[in-house]
């Protein structure tokens, strides 16, 4: 007979996949028990450790950080496609949805082309990216400790991260559009953002007393020291803070 | 029975091409960079990674509509434009080597202005990347390259409830045959 106090512990693959957010169906339940208990938090933490392990070594492959001309990257991108897409394409069909596209302003291709058509000088200040929708939004759940630390590890000349302070349960991170990484350490969270997504969204437990937010060695955020600037008030929707600039309220 | 015009309009060939277009674009802004990142540090190569990714997106702006789950087709396609590449560069070199045999090695030597340094710490990461079997090393890249496991388990043909063992498998190995070769990592 099964002891009634006999634990059953999720596997580390669960463990892994709360850590990577992932929408799996024991989801809550998991969370649940790791905050109840102790070994399986450890056992969290260690994986999480050797994941943004695993996430650094990895990252050693990467070109040098672009953040700088990373949108001028994309535009790049978008012009080559759409060339590529004409010219390969060669089908009458496409070449009419594309001429069609250039004359329609309206059209997504027509922006693309045009981007293309109409290429910045190289001193020009990069057009906004369109904001990405909330469907492609990826992230990390981590537990919550006392305090917390997030770097993000490149300057973003656009883009905004929105805090939230929620009752309980994990510190999660998401971020929407570009392809941000995360690793984690004890404590601290930093982000990779050489390839800079457009809006990060960080969930923090109210257990969580003190913050800091820092964009390379500039800081971003000092909780509770900023809290004049509503930073940890009961006031209702989430902290607005574009990455480029200091703190502003969300209106 | 005749649709009303207006209907018709906004369920019209017209109406889905623009539709299709919009996904396509709002797709390649916010994935494109993913589909990147796994190609470059599959392949090693920035530029082939660039191109083959641009490629890929333009097969998908070719198909004229979405598949299922339009990010693991994606990435099937990039991977097997990725080996075709290879496929052919293979025969070229074997081809060249007997003319200048250092063709090959040529193309493998760090950029002019690489740091020697980081140069050796890649080749340290590809080495320990290289003991993992194909599918182990695809599947942790996807993963460290920011695809969810349904999207890595469609795109390999595996099962999604594989995907997370498969990811802390390989990242034992992976951490493992690093620190064998390289010791601790800094």
């Amino acid at each position: 007979m099964v002891s009634q106090t006999e634990t059953t512990h999720p596997s580390d693959a669960l463990l892994l996949a709360t850590i990577h957010a992932e929408p799996v169906d024991e989801l809550a339940a998991v969370r649940a028990h790791a905050r109840e208990c102790a070994q399986c938090t450890a056992r969290q933490r260690s994986l999480a450790d050797d994941d943004a392990m695993t996430g650094a070594l990895l990252g050693e492959l990467d070109d040098p950080p672009r953040t700088a001309d990373q949108p001028r990257f994309v535009r790049r991108s978008s012009r080559r496609w759409v060339r590529r897409g004409l010219r390969v394409g060669g089908a009458a069909a496409t070449l009419a949805v594309a001429a069609a596209a250039l004359v329609v302003p309206a059209s997504p291709l027509h922006r693309l082309v045009s981007r293309g058509i109409d290429a910045p000088s190289p001193n020009s200040i990069p057009a906004a990216v369109p904001a990405a929708a909330p469907a492609a939004a990826s992230g990390i759940a981590v537990p919550a400790s006392r305090s917390l630390v997030v770097v993000f590890r490149h300057e973003q000349s656009q883009g905004a991260v929105d805090i939230t302070r929620t009752g309980t349960g994990d510190i999660t991170f998401r971020s929407h559009g570009g392809n941000a990484a995360y690793q984690v350490a004890a404590d601290q969270v930093s982000i990779d953002n050489s390839f800079p997504a457009d809006a990060y969204q960080i969930d923090i437990p109210r257990g969580v007393q003190q913050v800091r937010i820092l964009v390379g060695t500039r800081v971003l955020l000092r909780w509770p020291e900023d809290s004049a600037h509503r930073v940890g008030t009961s006031q209702p929707g989430p902290l607005h803070i574009p990455l480029a600039a200091g703190i502003t309220n969300a209106p | 029975m005749r649709l009303p015009v207006t209907a018709s309009r906004r369920n019209g060939p017209g109406a889905r091409a623009a539709r299709f277009e919009a996904d396509l674009e709002q797709l390649f802004q916010q994935r494109f960079t993913g589909l990147y990142r796994y190609l470059h540090r599959l392949s090693g190569d920035g530029a082939l990674a660039e191109d083959l990714a641009q490629d890929a997106f333009t097969r998908l702006f070719e198909r004229g509509e979405m598949p299922d789950e339009p990010m693991a087709w994606l990435i099937t396609v990039a991977t097997n434009l990725l080996r075709d590449d290879r496929r052919r560069s293979s025969r070229r070199l074997r081809l060249m080597a007997t003319a200048d045999e250092s063709v090959g090695r040529s193309a493998r030597l760090p950029e002019p202005d690489a740091s020697v340094v980081r140069a050796e710490r890649q080749h340290q990461v590809r080495e320990a990347l290289e003991r993992l079997s194909p599918r182990d090393r695809q599947v942790l890249l996807l993963r460290h390259s920011g695809f969810s496991y349904r999207e890595i388990a469609v795109a390999l043909a595996m099962p999604e409830t594989s995907v997370g063992t498969t990811i802390l498998r390989a990242g034992v190995a992976f951490r493992a045959s690093y620190q064998e070769l390289h010791g601790e990592p800094d």
